[in-house]
């Protein structure tokens, strides 16, 4: 969903930290992408590759720390983890669903390496 | 990744080549988008309104939903804002149940995003309305991700659609406040299983209110608008 889009915002993002860091190039900006983001992973890669081109960040790796869904037991009174396929999220100790989100959503640049 | 992180020294890596240094950013790509939403949702609750943004793929019946709200709930004064690729066709059609409505013409752009609502809002009066209402592009992938600075996410799903509707799509059925299951007036004719979509609702979106309803013949609204109800309750006791 808006690779492009998304890779133009990273590297904006990368740019101005490279810029405000008095640094001349951009060698890798780390990402945080949730679960359920809606950022396919190889495809944002793709698109950056595209968008970098001819910037401080053109040789720019991208490093993808993958977020899991992870919802809240009102119940149990403590967060899991969910990998089930449809998103189903279940609580392992009681079976209740979940429909209360901690993390997953995310679509982040955690920090910017630069030289 | 490298194995520390410290500002401003250069590290050299196991291989002996020098790495650069880690500046922490930690900002969100849609950082601009939720900092838009923020001040729409100030706003929008300092005149006392409850914000709809309505959700849902192409044709599950938005326009005649909300059109059906506007016409039986004139006692409630209305603003509109209205997304769609082309035509102001929804505009017009919602224009005719006595509401204040404005358009926006994406072009191309597949959902609307809080700084397009933060524009279509200056052209609207505000003051005295009790509801502001966003029917957002007819896309249940990408409006997921944008904040517009709503008070309720409302989730349309229409009985032709499939009992697994819910999920196909995780993010924006999981980020919803209520579902409205719309066209329960053709249950019947498509077979439509009501029970296996409330199980799969259950399971997907707990925490969403669930209303079975016809836009068309107006059956199943009263539950709907007593929910509103409660939540512009809520929104008038925020204002003051």
């Amino acid at each position: 969903m808006h690779e492009l889009s998304v890779a133009r915002n990273i590297l904006d993002i990368a740019l101005e930290t490279a810029r405000l860091g008095s640094a001349r190039r951009v060698t890798c900006v780390g990402l945080r992408i949730g679960a359920l983001a809606g950022v396919e992973a190889d495809a944002l890669g793709t698109a950056f590759d595209i968008a970098r081109r001819g910037t401080p960040a053109e040789a720019a790796d991208l490093v993808v720390e993958a977020v899991p869904l992870r919802c809240h037991c009102a119940g149990c009174d403590e967060d899991f983890d969910v990998d089930d396929r449809h998103g189903i999220a279940r609580c392992p100790g009681c079976g209740r669903a979940s429909g209360d989100i901690r993390a997953g959503l995310e679509l982040e640049v955690s920090y910017v390496e630069v030289m | 990744m490298p194995e520390s992180r410290s500002v401003g020294i250069s590290l050299l890596s196991a291989h002996g080549t020098e790495r650069g240094r880690i500046i922490d950013v930690e900002k969100g790509v849609l950082a601009r988008n939720d900092e838009i939403a923020a001040a729409n949702r100030a706003r929008f609750e300092g005149f006392g309104l409850l914000t709809l943004n309505v959700l849902s793929s192409p044709g599950s019946g938005k326009t005649t939903f909300l059109a059906r709200l506007l016409q039986d709930r004139r006692d409630l004064p209305a603003a509109v804002i209205v997304g769609d690729l082309a035509t102001d066709r929804d505009a017009e059609r919602l224009h005719a149940s006595g509401a204040e409505v404005v358009q926006i013409t994406t072009g191309g752009v597949c959902h609307l995003e809080a700084a397009m609502v933060a524009g279509a809002a200056e052209r609207l009066t505000l003051e005295g309305k009790r509801l502001l209402v966003v029917e957002n592009v007819g896309n249940l992938v990408c409006p997921a991700a944008y904040d517009l600075g709503e008070g309720l996410r409302v989730v349309l799903v229409s009985v032709t659609e499939g009992e697994d509707k819910p999920l196909k799509y995780p993010r924006i059925f999981k980020t919803a406040n209520a579902v409205v299951v719309n066209k329960m007036d053709l249950a019947e004719a498509v077979g439509f299983d009501e029970a296996a979509l409330r199980a799969n609702l259950d399971a997907e979106c707990p925490q969403a209110t669930v209303f079975a309803v016809s836009a068309r013949t107006g059956a199943g609204m009263g539950s709907f608008y007593a929910y509103l109800d409660e939540k512009l309750g809520a929104a008038g006791t925020a204002a003051r």
